[in-house]
C-alpha cells in the first residue's frame, strides 16, 4: 500500500505542487489505516495536539480566532488594501490635484511635502495620478478574478463531482490552457479582442480559469472522499444534499483563499499589460500605464515609475499576506 | 520503458494539437472579422484595400467555413508552416527561428541565476537555527513575487545604467547586455523558486527519516545535503515547467524593457499590429517548449525517485 | 553498584515560548526520576499525554518544535554526561555512537531515496567505525545479524521495496550498529502488525542482551511492557505515578490508575464486556448445513461467497489485480456480535464496506434479513449495480461506526447537527422531535445534553467516539458495522467505549460486525469469531472455541502474538487475580 501510494504522489502537471497543499491526504478507513495510537507529542510542528487529549473548550475557540485575526501581520495588510480599495472608490477623498492637467511650471519635480510623489513631464501630481488609476486597476483586477472564479469554479466543481468522462474532457481541456503561459494566452486574446482595459481584464480572466479549475477540483475531490462526506451518505443524505450541506462549504474556504492569493498575482498581470500599452490609452491614469509613462524619464525623473511602482508592490504583498491567513496551507505560486 | 516513452510522446502531442486548436479558436474565430482587423491594423489608418482583404481571405480560407480553414491551417502546420506574417511578409517560422536564440540565452542565464539564487535563500531558511534569520529569509520570497517584473527592470536601469553606467541600457550587444535583464526576469523567479523549495525542504525536515539520521549523530549539514535535499527537490522538480513558462512570458517584458531583440519582443510587436499569424506561432512555440520541459522532467522522475515505476506512473 | 545507563532526575519539559512571557509555555513534563541500569530493559508507559515520548526526546536531544528542558538533569553512562547542558556538537558525538534510536513508525523512518545498505553505513561513517569501503561490507554484516534474508541484495534496495517488519529490522541495526550503551525505542512496534509486532520485539530483546546495551522501551500497552521490561514506569500527565520491577507493578499495584489500566487492558484482563449469547451454533457458515438448519430464524446478515477484485493502477494483465476479499461466507444472527479478525491487508474492512454497499463485489451475496442487498458488477470504482430502494432501506436499517473519530464528523456541524444528519435525511418527525431525539441520543451514549452544541474540535476522541455512535444510533438500526471503532483511542477510553456498545447491544438488542485487527479486544466483545487473511476466512467459529482450541495454525500464531502472554508465570497470575 505504502508503495503504491508513493508511486502516485508525484505528479509532472504544472500545478500538482499546488495541488498537493490544498488536498492534504484523509486517512485511508481501509484495513491499512494505521492503527497507531497518537503520540503524545507529534514532531510535526512541537505543539502540543490538543485535540487528542484535552477537548477544547468553546469560548476560548472564538476569543483564539479573534486573537489570530488581530496580529499586526493581518492588521496591518488589511489597513493597506482597505486604503487602497478607498482610493479606488473615493480618489477625490485623498487627492486635490487633477490627475488629467498639469501646471506646466511644475513639471518633473521630485517628491515633497506638496507632491508626495512628484510631478510628471505635463506637470501633473503623480500621487494623484496613482490615486486616481486605483480605480481602473482595481476594476480590471476584480473582473478577471471574478472570470477566472466563476468559470473555473464552475468547471472544477462539474468535473470533480461528476466525475468519469466529463471530468476527464474538462480537465484534458485545463491542461492545454495550463500548457500556454498565462500572459501569452492573455496576449493572444487581447490581439484577438483588440485593446482595452476592460478586454484586458478579460484576457487576463480567461488565462486564470485553469487554475481555479484545478483547485476547485481537487478539493472538492478531496471534501467528497472524506469520511464524513461517506457517512452523510450512509445516513441517507442525497446527491444534493451532500453538494449543499458538505462539498461546497468545505471546498468553498480554499478556493475563496486562492483567490484572495491570486487577486495580487491579477493585478501584476494587468499592469504588466498595461504596461506593454494593451490597456487605458492616455492620459486617463492606470498604473501599469503610469509605470510605462515614466520609462522615457529614467534618467531625469527616478520618482516617476518608482513611485506607483512601490504601491503596486505594497499592495500586491498586503493581499497574498491576507490570502495566506485566511488559509495557511495555500502556501506559494 | 520504451512503451512508455512513446506513450508520453503521444500525449505531449496530443496536448501540442489541443493547443494549436485552442490559440486558432481564439485567434480566428473570435474576432468576427480577422482580416480587417490585421489589414487594419497594419495599415494603421483605418484603411483595408478591399483587394488584399480579399487575397488574404482566399488564403485563409475565410471565404469557406470554420473547419475547413482550421484543417487547412493544421495541415498546414503539421508540414512545419505557420504561415505568414501580415506586417513583414516574413514566413512565421522564421521570424520565430530569428528571435529564439537571443531568448534562449536570455532564459538560461536567469533561470540558472534563479535556481542559485532560490535554492540559496531556501537552503539558507533550513540551515540557520536562528528563528529570526529564517523569518527575515523566508519574508523574502512573498515580496519577490509582489514585485512587477518591468518595474525592477526600469530600476535597474536607472542605477545600473544612467547613474553608474555599469550596463547597457539597451540592444543585444555582448555579454553586458544580457546581464540586467536576466537579473530582471530571475528576481521574480528566484522568489517562486524559493517558496516552493523551503516549503518542500521544511516538510522534509519534519520527516522520521530526518530524526533517524541526526539519532545517528549526523551535523545539520550532512542531514541537510544528504537526505533532505534530494527529497525536496523531486516535489520542487514539477514546477520547472512552470518555470520555464515564466520566463518565456517574463521575456515580453523584459525585452521591452531593455529594448532586446528576441520571442518576447516578436510577441510585443505582434500583438501591436494584431498579427495574428506569429501570434498564433508563437503561443504554439511556447506550449511546444512547455511539453517538452515537462517531459524531460517526467523522464527524469525514475532516476531521481527510486519508488517511481514507469508503469505505475499516473498520467498527467 | 554499578553506574547506571540513565538517570533522569526531576526532568522538566515544556513546549512554546522559551523567552518572554507572550506565548506562555506549556509544561508537558513535572518532574519526571527514573534511572535505567546497564543490560536492563525499562519500560516507560503511559497513555497520549503522558510525556513519555517527551520524555524520551529529550534523552536523544530530539525535542520537537519549540520543546525544550527546563530543568532537571539527564546523565549518561559512567561518566555521568549531562545531556541537558550539552552543544550541538557534542551532541553529534553521543547520538548514534552511546545512544541508540529505534524510531515508532518504520514506514517513514528510513530515507525514501537512499540505499538500505548507504543508511546503515552512514551512522558508522560519521563515528569513524569504519571507512567508506569497510562500511559497505560492514553494514551487510548488520543486516545479516538482525535477520534479513540475503542482506547483500537487500543492501541495494530501497525502502519502499521492505516490508515494515523488515525496515523496523533495518533501524534496529542502525540503533545498534555503534553498540551503545543505551537504546531509547520509541513504541517500536505499534505501526505494525501483531505478528510481526513480536518477533522484532525478539529481535530487540536478543541484539541489545547479547551488546549489554540497555534499553529505554516507550510504550502505550501494558502487555508489551509486561512481556519485555525489568522494570516499569508508570506515566500520567507529565507525572511519575508508580515504577518498580515488572512483576511487582502490575502484580500488585499500589496506584489507583495502574489499576485503571491494567482493568483497562484487554490482553492483561479476562474481564468479558457482556456474557457470551444463546446457542453457539448460530453463526455457522451456510455450507456446514446441519447446523444452519439448527437455527430457526433468519439471520440478520448473511454474507455468501462475497469476492472483491482491485485493479492496480497502472497495470496488465494478471499482475494488475488483487483479490482483496476472496469468496467470504458468514452469518450474523440477532443481538450477537461476529467480530471479523486480521492483520493489515486481511481484507477485513474491504468485506465491511460490501456489505454496506459502499463498493460493489465481484462475485457473491449480501442478503439483509433475507433480501439481497448485493451490489455488484461495476468494474470502475463507485456505482455498480443496485436495486435503489433496496439501497436505501438497507441504508436505514444499518449503521456504520468507522475507525477514526477525527474523519468521521464533519467538522463544521456541531454535534446535534452531526446527529440530526440521518434523523433529517430520512424525513422522520418535525423538527422539534427531531431535537428531542437528538437529545435523547446524546444522553444515551452519557454525552452531556449541553455538548449539543459544541463541535468535533472541541471534543476528545472518546467523546466523538460517543457521537458517532449516537449518529449510528438515530434510526434505530438493526445491524451495526463496527470498523476498529477502539484502535485510534487509548485503552481506558477504549475500554469506556468497548463498555457503551455492549450495554447498548444490550438495551437495544442490536447486532453487530466488528471489525478489529486486536484478537485481545475481540476475545472480550464477540460472540463469534470470523479470522481474515489474504481476503479469506480461515477459521469461523464461537469464540470460545477459537481462542481455546484453534484448528489453524495462523489462528495459533496470531493467538501466540498477543502481547502479554510472553511470560505468563511472572505477571498474569497477579493481574488477573
Amino acid at each position: 500500500m505504502t508503495v503504491l501510494k508513493a508511486a502516485a504522489t508525484p505528479v509532472a502537471d504544472a500545478d500538482a505542487a499546488r495541488d498537493a497543499v490544498l488536498a492534504a491526504p484523509d486517512e485511508a478507513t481501509s484495513d491499512d489505516a494505521s492503527d497507531t495510537l497518537p503520540d503524545d507529542a507529534p514532531r510535526a510542528d512541537g505543539r502540543l495536539d490538543r485535540a487528542w487529549n484535552v477537548p477544547r473548550i468553546g469560548a476560548s475557540r472564538g476569543w483564539a480566532r479573534a486573537r489570530t485575526l488581530l496580529r499586526p501581520g493581518v492588521v496591518v495588510p488589511l489597513l493597506v488594501v482597505l486604503v487602497v480599495l478607498a482610493w479606488g472608490v473615493v480618489p477625490s477623498l485623498f487627492t486635490s490635484y487633477d490627475p488629467i492637467t498639469g501646471v506646466p511650471a511644475d513639471k518633473l519635480l521630485g517628491p515633497s511635502s506638496a507632491h508626495w510623489f512628484g510631478t510628471d513631464h505635463l506637470g501633473r501630481d503623480l500621487f494623484s495620478r496613482t490615486v486616481h488609476g486605483t480605480g481602473l486597476s482595481l476594476k480590471a483586477a476584480f473582473i478577471a478574478l471574478a472570470i477566472s472564479l466563476v468559470v473555473g469554479a464552475a468547471i472544477g466543481l462539474f468535473a470533480g463531482f461528476l466525475g468519469g468522462w466529463v471530468d476527464d474532457a474538462l480537465m484534458r481541456l485545463v491542461d492545454v490552457l495550463l500548457a500556454i503561459p498565462g500572459l501569452l494566452l492573455s496576449l493572444a486574446i487581447v490581439t484577438a479582442l483588440g485593446f482595452g482595459t476592460v478586454k484586458v481584464a478579460i484576457a487576463v480572466g480567461v488565462a486564470g480559469v485553469a487554475t481555479f479549475a484545478r483547485v476547485m477540483r481537487a478539493q472538492v475531490l478531496r471534501v467528497r472522499n472524506a469520511t464524513f462526506v461517506e457517512a452523510a451518505g450512509l445516513a441517507g443524505a442525497s446527491r444534493l444534499s451532500i453538494i449543499g450541506r458538505h462539498v461546497l462549504p468545505n471546498a468553498a474556504g480554499p478556493v475563496l483563499a486562492l483567490a484572495a492569493v491570486e487577486l495580487g498575482a491579477v493585478i501584476l498581470a494587468v499592469s504588466a499589460l498595461s504596461f506593454l500599452g494593451y490597456g487605458a490609452v492616455p492620459p486617463t491614469p492606470e498604473w501599469g500605464s503610469l509605470i510605462s509613462e515614466g520609462r522615457n524619464y529614467l534618467a531625469v525623473a527616478w520618482w516617476y515609475s518608482t513611485m506607483p511602482g512601490l504601491v503596486i508592490i505594497v499592495f500586491v504583498v498586503a493581499v497574498n499576506r491576507l490570502g495566506r491567513s485566511l488559509h495557511p496551507a495555500e502556501g506559494h505560486h | 520503458m520504451t512503451g512508455y516513452i512513446a506513450r508520453r510522446l503521444l500525449q505531449a502531442a496530443g496536448v501540442l494539437w489541443a493547443a494549436f486548436t485552442v490559440s486558432f479558436l481564439i485567434l480566428f474565430l473570435l474576432p468576427s472579422d480577422p482580416v480587417s482587423i490585421m489589414l487594419d491594423a497594419a495599415s494603421g489608418n483605418g484603411y483595408v484595400d478591399p483587394a488584399k482583404a480579399a487575397e488574404l481571405r482566399a488564403s485563409y480560407g475565410f471565404d469557406q467555413g470554420p473547419l475547413e480553414q482550421y484543417l487547412r491551417m493544421l495541415g498546414r502546420a503539421l508540414t512545419g508552416d505557420l504561415g505568414t506574417s501580415i506586417s513583414s511578409g516574413a514566413k512565421v517560422t522564421t521570424l520565430i527561428a530569428q528571435s529564439f536564440p537571443e531568448t534562449l540565452k536570455l532564459a538560461a542565464l536567469a533561470l540558472a541565476l534563479s535556481l542559485v539564487l532560490g535554492a540559496g535563500i531556501a537552503t539558507a531558511s533550513v540551515w540557520t537555527r536562528s528563528g529570526r534569520l529564517r523569518q527575515l529569509l523566508l519574508s523574502l520570497p512573498p515580496v519577490g513575487v509582489a514585485v512587477p517584473t518591468f518595474w525592477i527592470g526600469l530600476i535597474l536601469l536607472q542605477l545600473f545604467s544612467f547613474r553608474f553606467f555599469l550596463f547597457p541600457a539597451v540592444g543585444n550587444e555582448g555579454f553586458a547586455s544580457l546581464v540586467l535583464p536576466a537579473v530582471t526576469l530571475a528576481i521574480p523567479l528566484s522568489a517562486v523558486v524559493a517558496q516552493v523549495l523551503a516549503e518542500s525542504m521544511q516538510t522534509a525536515w519534519r520527516t522520521q527519516y530526518v530524526e533517524t539520521a541526526l539519532a545517528k549523530g549526523a551535523s545539520r549539514g550532512r542531514v541537510i545535503t544528504r537526505h533532505v535535499g534530494r527529497n525536496a527537490a523531486i516535489p520542487a522538480l514539477t514546477i520547472l515547467g512552470v518555470l520555464v513558462g515564466n520566463l518565456l512570458a517574463g521575456s515580453v517584458v523584459v525585452e521591452t524593457v531593455f529594448s532586446r531583440a528576441g520571442f518576447g519582443r516578436l510577441i510585443q510587436t505582434s500583438v501591436q499590429a494584431q498579427d495574428i499569424p506569429v501570434v498564433q506561432g508563437l503561443v504554439v512555440v511556447a506550449a511546444l517548449v512547455f511539453v517538452l520541459v515537462n517531459l524531460a522532467v517526467d523522464l527524469a522522475y525514475p532516476v531521481l525517485d527510486p519508488r517511481i515505476t514507469r508503469t505505475a506512473r499516473t498520467t498527467t | 553498584m554499578v553506574a547506571p545507563a540513565l538517570t533522569v532526575t526531576d526532568l522538566r519539559v515544556a513546549y512554546g515560548s522559551r523567552a518572554r512571557g507572550t506565548d506562555p509555555a506549556t509544561d508537558v513534563v513535572h518532574g519526571v526520576s527514573f534511572s535505567v541500569l546497564p543490560g536492563e530493559v525499562v519500560a516507560l508507559v503511559g497513555e497520549s499525554g503522558s510525556g513519555k515520548s517527551t520524555t524520551a526526546h529529550a534523552a536523544v536531544g530530539l525535542l520537537p518544535g519549540s520543546g525544550h528542558v527546563t530543568g532537571g538533569q539527564i546523565l549518561l553512562g559512567g561518566d555521568a554526561l549531562d545531556l541537558t547542558t550539552l552543544p550541538p556538537r557534542a551532541w553529534q558525538r553521543v547520538r548514534g555512537a552511546r545512544i541508540g534510536l529505534v524510531p515508532q513508525d518504520p514506514a517513514v523512518a528510513l530515507n525514501p531515496v537512499a540505499r538500505i545498505g548507504d543508511q546503515v553505513a552512514e551512522v558508522l561513517r560519521i563515528h569513524r567505525w569504519a571507512t567508506r569501503s569497510q562500511a559497505k561490507a560492514r553494514a551487510v554484516e548488520i543486516l545479516e545479524s538482525v535477520g534479513l534474508d540475503n542482506p547483500a541484495a537487500r543492501a541495494r534496495q530501497y525502502p519502499h521495496e521492505l516490508s515494515g517488519g523488515m525496515r523496523q529490522r533495518v533501524l534496529i541495526g542502525i540503533a545498534l550498529a555503534c553498540e551503545p550503551e543505551l537504546v531509547i525505542a520509541d513504541e517500536p512496534t505499534s505501526a505494525l502488525d501483531v505478528t510481526v509486532q513480536r518477533t522484532v520485539l525478539d529481535l530487540l530483546g536478543e541484539l541489545t542482551s547479547r551488546i549489554g546495551t540497555a534499553v529505554l522501551l516507550i510504550t502505550h500497552d501494558l502487555a508489551v511492557a509486561a512481556d519485555r521490561a525489568d522494570r516499569v514506569v508508570v506515566l500520567k500527565d507529565g507525572l511519575i505515578v508508580e515504577q518498580g520491577v515488572t512483576a511487582d507493578v502490575l502484580g500488585n499495584p499500589q496506584h489507583a490508575y495502574t489499576r485503571e489500566l491494567l482493568a483497562a487492558a484487554p490482553s492483561l484482563s479476562d474481564v468479558r464486556r457482556r456474557p457470551v449469547a444463546g446457542p453457539v451454533a448460530a453463526a455457522a457458515a451456510p455450507e456446514s448445513g446441519v447446523l444452519a438448519a439448527a437455527v430457526p430464524r433468519v439471520p440478520v446478515l448473511a454474507v455468501s461467497g462475497l469476492t472483491k477484485v482491485f485493479r492496480l493502477p497502472g497495470g496488465r494483465g494478471q499482475d494488475a489485480s488483487i483479490t482483496a476479499v476472496d469468496d467470504v461466507s458468514f452469518e450474523v444472527h440477532r443481538g450477537r456480535t461476529l467480530a471479523l479478525v486480521g492483520e493489515s491487508g486481511s481484507g477485513k474492512s474491504t468485506t465491511a464496506r460490501l456489505v454496506l454497499g459502499l463498493t460493489s463485489a465481484a462475485a457473491g451475496t449480501v442478503r439483509f434479513d433475507g433480501t439481497d442487498v448485493t451490489v455488484s458488477g461495476g468494474g470502475r470504482g463507485r456505482g455498480g449495480r443496485v436495486d435503489a430502494a433496496a439501497l436505501k432501506e438497507l441504508r436505514r436499517r444499518t449503521a456504520l461506526v468507522y475507525q477514526n473519530p477525527y474523519a468521521s464528523l464533519e467538522p463544521r456541524f456541531s454535534v446535534g447537527q452531526i446527529i440530526d444528519e440521518p434523523l433529517r435525511a430520512h424525513q422522520i418527525g418535525s423538527s422539534a422531535e427531531r431535537r428531542d431525539r437528538v437529545a435523547e441520543l446524546i444522553d444515551l451514549v452519557r454525552l452531556p445534553a449541553g455538548y449539543i452544541e459544541r463541535r468535533p474540535e472541541e471534543l476528545s476522541g472518546g467523546q466523538r467516539q460517543r457521537v458517532a455512535i449516537a449518529r449510528a444510533l438515530a434510526l434505530d438500526p438493526e445491524l451495526v458495522v463496527l470498523d476498529e471503532p477502539t484502535s485510534a483511542l487509548d485503552v481506558s477510553v477504549q475500554a469506556q467505549i468497548l463498555d457503551l456498545l455492549a450495554g447498548l447491544q444490550d438495551s437495544h438488542g442490536l447486532t453487530y460486525l466488528f471489525i478489529s485487527h486486536d484478537l485481545a479486544v475481540v476475545r472480550q466483545v464477540a460472540d463469534d469469531v470470523a479470522v481474515m487473511r489474504g481476503g479469506r476466512v480461515v477459521e469461523l467459529g464461537p469464540t470460545q472455541q477459537i481462542f481455546d482450541h484453534p484448528v489453524e495454525e495462523y489462528t495459533r500464531s496470531l493467538l501466540a502474538a498477543i502481547p502479554g502472554s510472553h511470560r505468563p508465570t511472572r505477571t498474569l497470575e497477579g493481574v488477573i487475580a
